[in-house]
């Protein structure tokens, strides 16, 4: 049977068509994000009037909350001279048991938090199963593009080189963070953040229990507003399930036990040494966490990563 | 023939999205250069879209006793991110408008405090575009 065949102009009209179709609806799409958010601005530029003539805050989505780094903890805990302790850190053969997103993100954050906490106490013999986990867990997420192959290299490479692992770990984290924002999937990249904040106070508050000392229960206390912080973030999705929706409930319960500790803050001129970029802050702030409001918060954090980790 | 109009259109659908990308990865590296690897990143990337005198601001924690960086940029040129920071009760501890619009600044708590750092463009020079903060703090 003879091929009806199209001829080459023809069809190349057809996809000059079909591209002015996508562009057109490219352009309309970008457009109305544009008005809307021109309509935004508008609406709060009329709200921000009555408030105050000079501000001129975008409040809509350029509001960030951030979280400070889980290894910091580490690393204080190291620096007090807290030993070792690995029977605290999540155990790595649970995970291939985490089938949804929830879990896989979630327990990315604490892996990656473990792996902090092992690269700083230089203890490499642990470091290779930990990296091995988050490297099937970001597989498994999507994250292809942020923890792509080179990078693993260069992780492997380094594993035991302490200080040049957390420089890489960190900027993978941040590519992480990107690559999650970039691409609508901010769920995710809340939920690794919520894993990392939720295994590094874990440890920290576990910690305390055997080795009793000012500056960490103080670190404790200093979790208020990063724990606020945190659940900003996750609050947009904890209708996305059950376990997100648990996840924000108990969050925001652990909150009211930290809105009980005391807080005093005493402003402070800072001094700035321009020659050298760098302003030293010297106001006071002091946090009074009484045993009781401890014993709560870390039963708390306890049963949200033991629900998390499961 | 066909090979040619395939071609042609992977080109142009492309070309569509380069010039963001193209933006957002010098911003990026405009960025890291004066992070890494002396400080330490947070893990997080902080982004707006900002035009005009809008400000994008965020809230976070430092602790007692470390370093660290604040780096701000948008696009190729430097200079063009205006960032304050604030403490709880809004006195204003640093503006880096007071030292011709540095790119990045260092700084040390002798206490935890919580702060909001205000991001906006140096409107002399640029009207719109991603403004991109990173934090980074010292071992």
């Amino acid at each position: 049977m003879p091929k009806n065949k199209i001829p080459n102009s023809i069809k190349f009209l057809i996809l000059i068509s079909i591209a002015a179709i996508v562009t057109f609806f490219i352009l309309r799409k970008n457009k109305t994000k544009n008005d809307a958010a021109t309509d935004e601005i508008t609406t709060e530029a009329a709200i921000m009037e009555d408030i105050d003539q000079s501000a001129n805050i975008f409040k809509y989505n350029n509001i960030l909350f951030s979280l400070p780094s889980p290894y910091q903890i580490s690393l204080l805990l190291e620096q007090s001279g807290i030993p070792y302790n690995k029977d605290l850190l999540h155990t790595t053969s649970k995970a291939s048991d985490y089938v949804e997103n929830f879990s896989k993100a979630v327990n990315f954050g604490i892996y990656g938090s473990d792996l902090g906490y092992i690269n700083i106490y230089r203890q490499t013999q642990d470091a290779a199963s930990y990296f091995a986990v988050l490297k099937i867990l970001s597989q498994e997420i999507g994250l292809y593009n942020a923890m792509d192959k080179p990078t693993i290299e260069r992780i492997e490479k380094n594993i035991e080189n302490r200080d040049s692992l957390l420089v890489i770990v960190s900027t993978t984290y941040r590519k992480i963070d990107n690559y999650l924002k970039a691409n609508d999937r901010e769920n995710t990249g809340a939920l690794i953040l919520a894993g990392g904040w939720i295994e590094s106070v874990y440890i920290l508050t576990q910690q305390i229990k055997t080795n009793p000392n000012k500056e960490l229960m103080t670190r404790i206390s200093e979790q208020k507003r990063p724990l606020e912080n945190l659940i900003k973030l996750l609050v947009p999705y904890s209708n996305e399930s059950k376990d997100f929706y648990f996840l924000v409930d108990r969050l925001i319960d652990l909150a009211y036990t930290f809105d009980e500790i005391e807080d005093k803050y005493t402003y402070v001129p800072p001094i700035t040494d321009a020659k050298n970029k760098l302003t030293i802050v010297k106001s006071k702030s002091e946090l009074v966490m009484n045993k009781e409001q401890l014993a709560s918060i870390t039963d708390k954090v306890s049963v949200i990563r033991n629900y998390i980790i499961k | 023939m066909n090979r040619f109009y395939t071609l042609f259109l992977i080109l142009f659908f492309t070309g569509l999205s380069l010039p963001s990308n193209a933006q957002s990865d010098i911003t990026l590296q405009n960025c890291t250069k004066y992070l890494e690897p002396e400080f330490i990143s947070d893990g997080q990337q902080y982004k707006a879209l900002l035009s005009g005198g809008e400000v994008a601001e965020f809230h976070t924690t430092f602790y007692a006793n470390n370093y660290y960086r604040i780096v701000g940029a948008t696009g190729k040129m430097e200079k063009n991110v205006i960032f304050s920071i604030y403490d709880e009760e809004n006195h204003l501890l640093f503006s880096n408008k007071d030292h011709k619009n540095s790119p990045y600044w260092d700084f040390q708590f002798t206490n935890s405090i919580n702060c909001t750092i205000e991001a906006k463009l140096n409107q002399k020079e640029v009207t719109s575009g991603f403004v991109l903060l990173l934090i980074g703090f010292k071992q």
